[in-house]
Parts: C-alpha cells; structure tokens; sequence
C-alpha cells in the first residue's frame, strides 16, 4: 500500500519496519502511558529556579527607575546633550513620583528575597525530610521482620522451659511416690451432650446460615496455602461439622475436633473427618510444623484464660510456618451481645474483649494479627436513621454493630 | 573594482580566537591575490580590553598590503552589559527554542546598546556604502556586525561564526542574518545549525566555504619517530587530540577503551590521548598513554601514524584537528550528536560516528581488526573533502566565487538587456499576498520584464496590501487592443468574455477547478461556481492556441475541454518566502515536547481533514505525545467545519487538534519550522503547493496517492494508496518522524525534488512558453 519513487527506498524493508513496529504497538500498551508523559511535560515549567534567580536581577538592576537619565545613545552630538538636558529636568521634576516608588521597589524587592530564599530552603529541607522518612520506614520494615523471628524463637523457648520443668516436676513427684494428678484440661460434659446438641440447634442458627456465614473464611485458607496436602487444616470445637462440610466441598484437606460424642457422631455420619478429643491433648499430641491452619468458631470463650493461652501457644508450634490461625467468638462491643445474647449459652465463661484477644495473641508468637468484625445487624433490623439521625446512628452503632469478630493471626 | 570591505570589532595578526584569525587570514590572502581590500575596524586593541576604550589611532593605515580603517568606539556602560550577558547565561541551554528570544524583559537592546558599537564605523558605512563592492561581516554577536550590517545590507555578507549558544537566539541576530545579502559559513554544521534556527528562508544564500588550515601549506617535514618514549612506527594506537577535559567527552572514551579490552584483553591497539588540560585520564588503564601536551612535530608525528583519530567531544564548532587527520590520510571517528563533527565526517564518508560508550568500544575493535588497505582508502576519502573544505587555495577560490570577485562574473554583471516595444499583460481573477498563483504572476512579470517586454497584472480582487504590485480590471481598461495577455483560470470569472473577444495574442494558464461533485454534499453554492467554471473552460478553448496547466494532472482537463496540446508550467516555490519573522508566540506554544504532524490546506470536504483526524487518533492511541495542527481557512458556520470539530470532541482528542485557521505567513513559517510530519489525506490536488513548501521545510510528505499529488512530489515523500489501515498508516507515521535512517532517504530525496521548482528552473519553461505566443 506504500509507494515511493525514491530509489533510496528499499519498500520490502520498509514494511517489515513497519510489520515490526506494529508488534511492538501491539507488546506494549504505550499510547496511555505516553499520554500521561506529555501532560506533565505540559504542567513542567521550561524555566526554573535559576531563571527566577536572575529575573530577580533584571527587578533589581531597574530598582532605581527614574534616578537618573539614560544615556540617549540613540541620539548624536549636540541632540544627545540637549535629550540629556531635558532629561535631566524630567527626572527633578518627577521626583515627588519617584522616591516613593523607589523606597516601595527596594521594600518589595527585599521581601520578594527573603520569601524566595524561604522557599527555596523550605524545598531543601522538604527534600531532606523526604528521604529521612523514607530512610526510617525502611528501617521499620526490617525491624519489623526481626521482631517477628524473634517473638517465634522465644516462645518456642518458653515452650521448652515448660516442659523441661513438667518432666522435672513429674520425676519429683515420681520420686514422692504419689500418683499423677489429673491435668485439669478442658473437663467433660458428656453427659449433658445431646442437650448442647438441641441447645445448638436452637439458639445457634440454622446450619445454612451458618454455612453462609462461614464461606467467607475460605480465601483465607487460600491464600494462606492450608489445606494442601501436607498443609491439612484443623477445626477445633467442629460442632455439627457446617465448616468442615464447605471445606470439603472446596477441596481443602480439613479434619475437626470436638469433645461432645453425639456432634462427633453426627459429622462422622455426614462423612467428615472429626476426632473426638478435647482440644489441648490433641494438639499436644502433634509434632511442630504440621498444620497449615486452625480454625475454631465460638470455641474460646468456653475455655479458662490459662487454656486459652495453652491453645495459642500450642497453634503457634503445630502450625507450620506461614500458617493461620483464626478464632471466632461474640462481640462484646454489641451491647445487646455483651449483656444478653452471650449468656444464652449456659456453658460460656465470659465475653472476650477483642483487643485484649489480639494483644494475646500477638504476645503468644502470632505475626500480623488481626481482627475482623462480623455480622452486624443489617436492614429493618437497623434503627432507621431518617428522624433523629445523630441518635439513631449512636444507638446503631452500639446495637446493632457486628455480634462477632474473628481475631486472624499468622506463624512467621 | 571597487574594494571589498572586512567589517570586524579587532584586528590584528597576533589576536586570539577563531573570527579574528580568520579575518586575518582571509583578507591577507586575498590582497595577495591582486584585490582590493580593505579592513574596518575599531580603535580598541583586543576582546580581552575595554571595549569603551581607544588603544590605537583612528584613522587609515597600511598593514602587510591592507588598507586599515581604524574608528573609534561609543562610550558604554560595561555593568549594565555585563548584568544583560549573565541574565542570559543563567538561561540553561535546553531551555533555548528556535524562534523565541531569551532576552527578556529589556535586556537584549541593553546587550546589544552597551556592546562594543563604533558611531563613527556606522556613519563611515552609511556614507560610502558606494565606494565598495561588498562588505564582510563577522562575526555575529558585536555591536559592530549588529548594528553596521544594516546600513549596507544590500552589500553585505555576513560570517557569522555561530554557535550554538544563547546569543545566537537574540533577535538583532536574526534581523541581520534575514537582512544580509549572502552567508558565509565555516562548516556544514554550522550550515545546519542556522537552518535550524531561522529557517529555510536563508537556506539559498548561504554558502559553505570552509576554514583553511596552516598545515597545508608546510611541506611535509620530518617528523620525529618517537614520542614520550613510544616508537610510533611499532605501534598501533588510536589518537585523541585536543584538550582533555571532561566537557570534552575524554572521559568516555576511556571507558570505552577499557570496556573493549575487557572484551578483549589480547588486543595491542593503544589510546594516546595529548593536548591541554589540567586532568589526567586513564593512569589505572593499562594501554592508555596520556602524554599531556605535546610539541608540534610531535603532534603531527602522532597524527600521521595513527590508526585513526577518536573525537569524542559533543560541543566542537569546528574541529580543526579532524581535518589535520584527514591531511595525513587517518579516518576519523566523532561523536554522532555533535553537529558540526558529524556532518563532516558523514559528508566526507572518511570515518564513523558513535554515540554510546558501546558504540565506542564497538569502534576499537572494529578498527581493530581493519586492514591498513582499508583505512587508507578512508583516509584518503577525508583528504579529498579536507582538500577542498581545509586548503587556503580552495577556500579563497569560493570567497571570490561568492563576494563575485571572478572577473568572468564582473563581465556578466554588466551585460544589458535589450528593451522591446511589445507589452504583455496578465488577467488573474483574484491577487492576494502569499497566494501561490499572486506570486507566480509576479514571477511571470518580472521575468517579462527582464525580457524588455511591458508588463502589469490586471485582477478583479484584490488584497489592499498588494496594490502596489498589481491593478483593478475595470472593463478593459488599461489593456489595448493589440498587446499579449496571460489569462490566469480559475472559478467565478467574469473576465471570460473580455478574454474571449481580446484580439491580440493570448494564452491560458489554467490553476485546477476542484470537480463539482466533490463538494456538492458539503456545500452545493461553491459546487456550482466550480461547474461554471469548468463550462467557461470549454468556451474558451477555441481561442486560446497556446495553454498550459500547473501540472500534467491539470492538462488533462485542459485537453477534456478542447485545448490543443497543452505544455506543463508548474508553480514557482521559492524558500526566500521565508526569510521572513517567525510567530514568536506560535512558536513557543508549538516547541512544547510534542510531535506536531501538520496539514495545509483550506477546511474542505475533498481535502479529506476528517480522514487525517481519524488516522491522528489512532496515531495518538498507539504512541501518544503529539499534536495534530491542521492550518487553513473555515468560517465558523461552514458545516464541514462543525463536523470536524464534532468529530474530534467524540474521539475525545480535543487537546491534541489544533485548528490554526487561515494564518499570517509568519505563523504559517511557525507551523511548518515546529511540524515533524507533513501527513496528507486529500482526494484532490490540482498541484499541491503546501507539499513542496514542506519539503523546503525538511518536513517529510507522507501523502495518499490521488490527484496531482504522486507528480508534484516525484521522487519525495512517501505516497499510500489505501486509507483503510490506520494501524500500518499510523506505524509509518511514526517511522517517518522517529526512524533516522527512512527519514534521512525520504529527506535526502525531497532535497533533490524541491529544486524542479524553483524560480529558475520554471524560467526556461515559462521562456518557452511566452515564445510560443509570438508577440
């Protein structure tokens, strides 16, 4: 399609530039980028601080405009003279115009220095700041990593010391000769099992719901890697086995836990993976670096402060590393939750404050810890804020605010 | 003859810097040729003193055979000078555009007022203008050339020396350089720089008549065998000569050397960098020789036994050094982004250019692994082009050529031309300034002219401006019965009658009448002038024996209509139309980091702008960073207008269409000096004279094929023949613009083209063409 008279022009090459150019185009999404550029090529000012410097020059060389008379170079001879002359009387006689006028050029000269010279060390320091900042947050980041490694180490320390000091505690009393106390763990219920079943049934939700709710856990198991083989996840206190149930639907290697027997038997039924063990003994009962997550839902706040803390420290060591942990458990900071609907539930100890639970699990070894706030009252539920719109978004807020969060936490 | 005057703030044989030597140079060495000339020049003594004080004597003396006119220098005020110059300096050399002047805010009159001027010299010029035959002017930034020049303009050629630096931006610069008769030039680099700067409009009287160098003229000593403990003729090295500093790019040229013996450790190839300067280079580079300064047989010893001669320095003027190497049959390699350097090596094909410190190192081995065969032939390539560009003999031979010092040009000057009785008139329907065809009638009748025949321009309308050149047509009067008339064609005329009822000899020059149907959606009024136009087209055929059309495209119309035989007559374009001020404003807004791709044409259907605004969009889409300007009349309610503009508000590239309207030559030669691409669209052009303007321009012509256009541009530009492809369209685009070596050819060959129509040339055809009406 392209022709030329042009000797010099070899056409087939010509066409294989352009063939080539248009695969380039067709690499690279350059058009959007390019434009870009030439706007702030447009927004550049051509002329910068060293032309501000000396147009400041030109302002001050004509400071003194009418002082004196120019040099009339463009007259000759005698009509130079004369010129000079009669602008010398201009000049006298413009006085009374001229040293004011002076006296407020060299005023705001002046200030125009000092401002300029403001400026000027307001961008230097800008600058020094800038990198400062940037030097710090560099820092922070590799402080941060080192905490992490560190928080791991230690408590894997601890968790050593502890032992040692049971197995010396048991050669002790061996020696004495007495028998082995019972560990006071999570203690049974057994009897009462089938009524926690009904109680569940009733006041928990229906299982859909349930398995609604618990859905949004799955990228999480994702993302973290966990329920690939050799990453298996654990669901402490499984329950009628909702989430065990979605897990195997999506393909994720999971089992569950639960100490009540009739639940244990329920899931067993359904085809689900459960053991019936409480959870302490069994996660000791694992090697470190065996899991890629734990879940538990409304399991904690079943469990004394001292098995709470033996439970994340545990989950910390099985837990191999970059895996997840996260505990579910009614939010306090609904009112309603906090002073009624959490003591539904005969066997719940006491609502767990969601900071203090955070706090706890960082200082037990978890890494980027966080908390996530669920379920709020939405719709008619909510008090319409059409009225009296101040008071009805306070009472939302702490009424109809999320009922549970989950505190997320991560094995360095 | 009278004597030629060489105008120059200092003169002296013992005065530093490069005007001054050759000022001296120059004049000696034509005196000694038998001419007259003479030197005018100041009382102050050197540019190193006052420039307000008078050193020497005023008045005429004789020195080795010149006459001498000292004149004495103006009182100045050396702060306010000195404040104007550093204001300027300050100015950060990529901040410089072509076209805007640096010196604001009053200080360019202050630079020019406060420098070194001589009333006196000025007086003196003005009032014997007519004792001499021509004045030189250099060099280009004193008070002196600046404010001299124009009182002897018409005689004057100016040598400018220029650089590019902030001075050569000042407007007084410009005024002289579009005022000046001639320019002389040192280089070809320099050539370039100043088309750069002021256009094409100078192009055609500058010329290039080179520097001598003194080595030439010695006979070839005996050179010492051994420099700085070296044996030369054992050695294979490459040599750096000049100062060592890092302005200089010596620097990167030891990187590169040790990049090269990186890659190739077995190599005996040496660098031997000599000459001035403070630094030392490459002490921790193992076959890196830096002997500091060196005397001059030694230089010339380390000259003629070189493998070749590196120049790696951006900024030269004019590299002497080069052509010494040239001298001694050495190849050369300079840098490719230096423009003076580069220029010479590239037009003397003896060397290489190189950029990157890769395309250095690549250079080592490359020369590496020559035979001396090889690199004496391109040696010898250099010392032809340094014979003709570097030797006094050569050098003073073109200033007589140019200052018309031959006596065979004297001869000619004198000839007269015979007058006749005869009159030819012209009949153009309408006369207005910067009109192609205005300027052709113009052309036609200063040729009659010279031919002795009487001649004036009748037109029915006409510019207020152009009066002076031509009269109002009023129902004959003015024209006789039995004189010649050239009837110029086009739409709306009512001279058809009158032409067809003159009874003396005649002829028809036709200007293409745009096909109706072409126009008739767009604006059915204008379609039916074209077609009354067309049918007077057949009226008047019968009468008219001698015709001729634009272009073979526009005879073809004429034969359609009946003519017989009707001859080519293109349309005149000459580049002096632009030694004209450019749009400072235009300038500035167009000079903004974006390609501009330009067309000239009037807003119509047929000139297809809406195709060219889609193929821009997509253009824009693929690369971004660009400007389409599209220059030519409309009126705001003109439909086709509105739709274009509609057009680009829905492709929502209003930011990136420029509609320029119809224009001031001055913002014409804006546009075309800013533009990158000259992109045509149109279905119809009758010759197409914005193409060639764009050549004159260095513009590349990327036009589809329809109409007179694949003619007009013959082997420039490049054509397309489909106009469906936008992506392949848009790719050659950006190959035209951005891909050195396919614009160097489309470039390289409108160079050749643009010469067909130029004054004259087209003079023999119109010769031809008057002859044939027997008057």
């Amino acid at each position: 399609m392209l022709e030329s008279r042009n000797p010099d022009i070899d056409m087939a090459q010509l066409l294989d530039k352009i063939g080539l150019e248009l695969r380039l185009q067709q690499k690279s999404i350059a058009g959007g980028r390019n434009r870009v550029a030439s706007e702030e090529l447009a927004i550049n000012d051509p002329y910068s601080w060293g032309q501000l410097g000396s147009t400041l020059n030109v302002a001050e060389q004509n400071v003194n405009a009418g002082a004196e008379v120019t040099s009339m170079l463009h007259y000759r001879g005698i009509m130079r003279k004369i010129a000079r002359f009669l602008g010398k009387v201009t000049v006298f006689l413009g006085r009374v115009i001229t040293i004011p006028q002076r006296n407020f050029n060299s005023a705001i000269l002046q200030s125009l220095r000092i401002t300029l010279d403001g400026v000027r060390d307001m961008n230097r320091n800008t600058a020094l700041v800038e990198r400062q900042v940037r030097q710090i947050d560099e820092q922070l980041k590799k402080k941060s990593a080192l905490i992490d490694y560190l928080k791991t180490g230690l408590i894997t320390q601890e968790r050593r010391v502890s032992i040692l000091l049971e197995e010396l505690r048991r050669e002790v009393t061996a020696k004495d000769g007495s028998q082995e106390a019972p560990s006071p763990h999570l203690t049974g219920l057994d009897i009462l099992d089938p009524l926690y079943l009904a109680f569940e049934n009733q006041f928990r939700g229906t299982r859909e719901e349930i398995r609604d709710r618990l859905l949004q856990y799955v990228p999480l198991m994702r993302e973290a890697g966990a329920g690939a083989p050799g990453r298996e996840i654990l669901d402490i206190g499984c329950g009628r086995g909702e989430w065990l149930g979605i897990m195997q639907d999506e393909d994720l290697l999971a089992s569950g836990l639960d100490l009540n027997h009739v639940l244990v038997q329920e899931c067993r039924e359904k085809g689900l993976k459960v053991i019936e063990n409480d959870a302490l003994s069994h996660l000791r009962s694992l090697p470190e670096n065996s899991l890629g997550a734990i879940t538990s839902f409304h399991l904690i706040e079943h469990l004394s402060f001292d098995d709470r803390i033996a439970l994340f420290d545990e989950s910390v060591r099985v837990l191999k590393p970059g895996g997840v942990a996260l505990f579910e458990t009614p939010n306090p900071r609904n009112l309603l939750v906090g002073a009624c609907n959490f003591w539904a539930d005969p066997t719940h100890l006491r609502p767990l404050y969601p900071e203090t639970h955070q706090f706890l699990m960082e200082y037990r070894g978890f890494c980027k810890v966080e908390l996530l706030f669920l379920h709020p009252h939405e719709g008619e539920q909510r008090l319409p804020e059409t009225e009296a719109p101040q008071l009805a978004a306070r009472l939302n807020e702490i009424l109809s605010c999320a009922r549970d969060y989950t505190v997320v936490g991560y094995k360095a | 003859m009278n004597p030629v005057a060489f105008v120059i703030p200092w003169f002296g044989q013992n005065l530093k810097g490069g005007a001054e030597q050759l000022a001296w140079q120059v004049s000696n060495r034509l005196a000694k040729r038998g001419h007259k000339i003479e030197v005018l020049t100041t009382c102050c003594s050197s540019f190193l003193e006052d420039w307000s004080s008078n050193h020497l004597p005023s008045g005429a003396e004789m020195l080795d055979g010149l006459l001498v006119r000292r004149f004495k220098v103006d009182k100045r005020n050396g702060d306010l000078f000195n404040q104007a110059n550093s204001y300027a300096l300050a100015i950060p050399p990529e901040n410089l555009r072509a076209g805007i002047n640096p010196f604001t805010f009053g200080t360019g009159e202050l630079f020019v007022a406060e420098n070194i001027n001589s009333l006196a010299l000025e007086r003196y010029l003005k009032w014997n203008k007519k004792r001499y035959h021509a004045f030189v002017f250099l060099p280009y930034l004193y008070g002196v050339v600046l404010n001299g020049l124009p009182h002897v303009a018409d005689k004057s050629f100016l040598q400018p020396c220029l650089h590019d630096e902030v001075y050569a931006y000042l407007p007084e610069v410009e005024n002289i350089m579009r005022g000046c008769r001639g320019i002389l030039y040192n280089s070809l680099g320099e050539e370039r720089l100043a088309h750069n700067l002021f256009g094409p409009g100078i192009d055609r009287k500058g010329e290039v008549v080179g520097v001598g160098v003194e080595s030439f003229d010695l006979t070839q000593q005996e050179l010492p065998r051994q420099v700085a403990g070296l044996d030369l003729a054992e050695e294979k090295y490459v040599l750096c000569l000049g100062r060592r500093d890092k302005t200089k790019n010596t620097a990167l040229l030891v990187e590169a050397y040790q990049e090269y013996r990186k890659n190739h450790p077995e190599s005996r190839l040496k660098l031997i960098i000599a000459g001035p300067g403070e630094e030392q280079f490459g002490a921790s580079v193992p076959g890196v020789y830096d002997l500091g300064l060196v005397s001059e047989p030694d230089k010339e010893a380390l000259l003629s036994r070189c493998t070749a001669l590196f120049q790696p320095s951006r900024n030269e003027s004019y590299s002497r050094v080069i052509m010494e190497a040239w001298f001694y049959n050495r190849p050369v390699a300079v840098h490719g982004e230096c423009l003076a350097t580069a220029m010479a090596v590239d037009a003397a094909g003896s060397g290489w250019l190189a950029v990157s410190r890769e395309d250095w190192a690549h250079l080592f081995h490359r020369i590496s692994s020559m035979e001396e065969s090889e690199l004496l032939g391109l040696g010898e390539k250099g010392r032809e082009y340094a014979r003709q560009y570097a030797e006094w003999d050569a050098v003073i031979d073109r200033y007589e050529s140019v200052l018309g010092l031959r006596s065979a040009q004297i001869l000619k000057e004198k000839t007269q031309h015979r007058t006749s009785p005869w009159t030819i008139h012209q009949l153009v329907p309408g006369f207005a300034h910067g009109d192609a065809i205005s300027n052709q009638t113009m052309i036609i009748r200063d040729l009659l002219k010279q031919k002795g025949y009487k001649s004036e321009i009748f037109t029915e309308h006409i510019d207020p401006s152009m009066t002076h050149e031509a009269r109002l047509f009023k129902d004959g009067k003015g024209i006789k019965a039995d004189v010649g008339l050239i009837y110029h064609h086009s739409i709306g005329a009512g001279l058809t009658d009158f032409v067809i009822n003159h009874p003396g000899p005649k002829s028809l020059i036709y200007h293409n009448i745009t096909p109706p149907e072409l126009v008739r959606d767009a604006d059915p009024e204008l379609a039916l002038k074209l077609e009354q136009g067309l049918k007077d087209l057949n009226r008047l055929a019968p009468y008219f024996p001698v015709s001729a059309g634009d272009s073979r495209f526009n005879c073809r119309d004429l034969e359609e209509s009946g003519f017989a035989s009707p001859s080519v007559l293109p349309i005149c374009i000459a580049p002096e139309k632009w030694n004209i001020p450019v749009d400072a404003n235009m300038m500035t807004r167009l000079q903004d980091g974006r390609d501009n791709i330009l067309f000239v044409g009037r807003l119509v259907a047929n000139k297809c702008q809406h195709d060219l605004i889609d193929a821009f969009a997509e253009y824009l889409a693929m690369y971004g960073n660009c400007r389409l300007i599209l220059v030519g009349g409309f009126i705001e309610q003109e439909s086709y207008y509105q739709s274009l503009k509609e057009q680009v508000r829905i492709l929502g590239i209003e930011g990136d269409v420029f509609f320029a309207g119809k224009v001031t030559d001055n913002t014409l030669h804006a546009c075309y000096r800013c533009a990158d691409l000259f992109w045509s669209m149109s279905e119809h052009e009758g010759f197409g004279v914005p193409l060639i303007e764009a050549m004159w321009f260095d513009l590349p012509v990327f036009a589809y094929k329809s109409s007179a256009i694949p003619e007009t541009l013959g082997e420039g530009g490049l054509l397309f023949t489909d106009k469906q492809n936008l992506k392949e369209l848009a790719a050659a685009a950006r190959l035209l613009m951005h891909d050195p070596d396919v614009r160097g050819k489309i470039l390289s060959g409108q160079k050749q083209r643009r010469k067909v129509f130029l004054p004259e040339v087209i003079r023999l055809k119109l010769d031809e063409f008057i002859r044939g009406m027997n008057v």
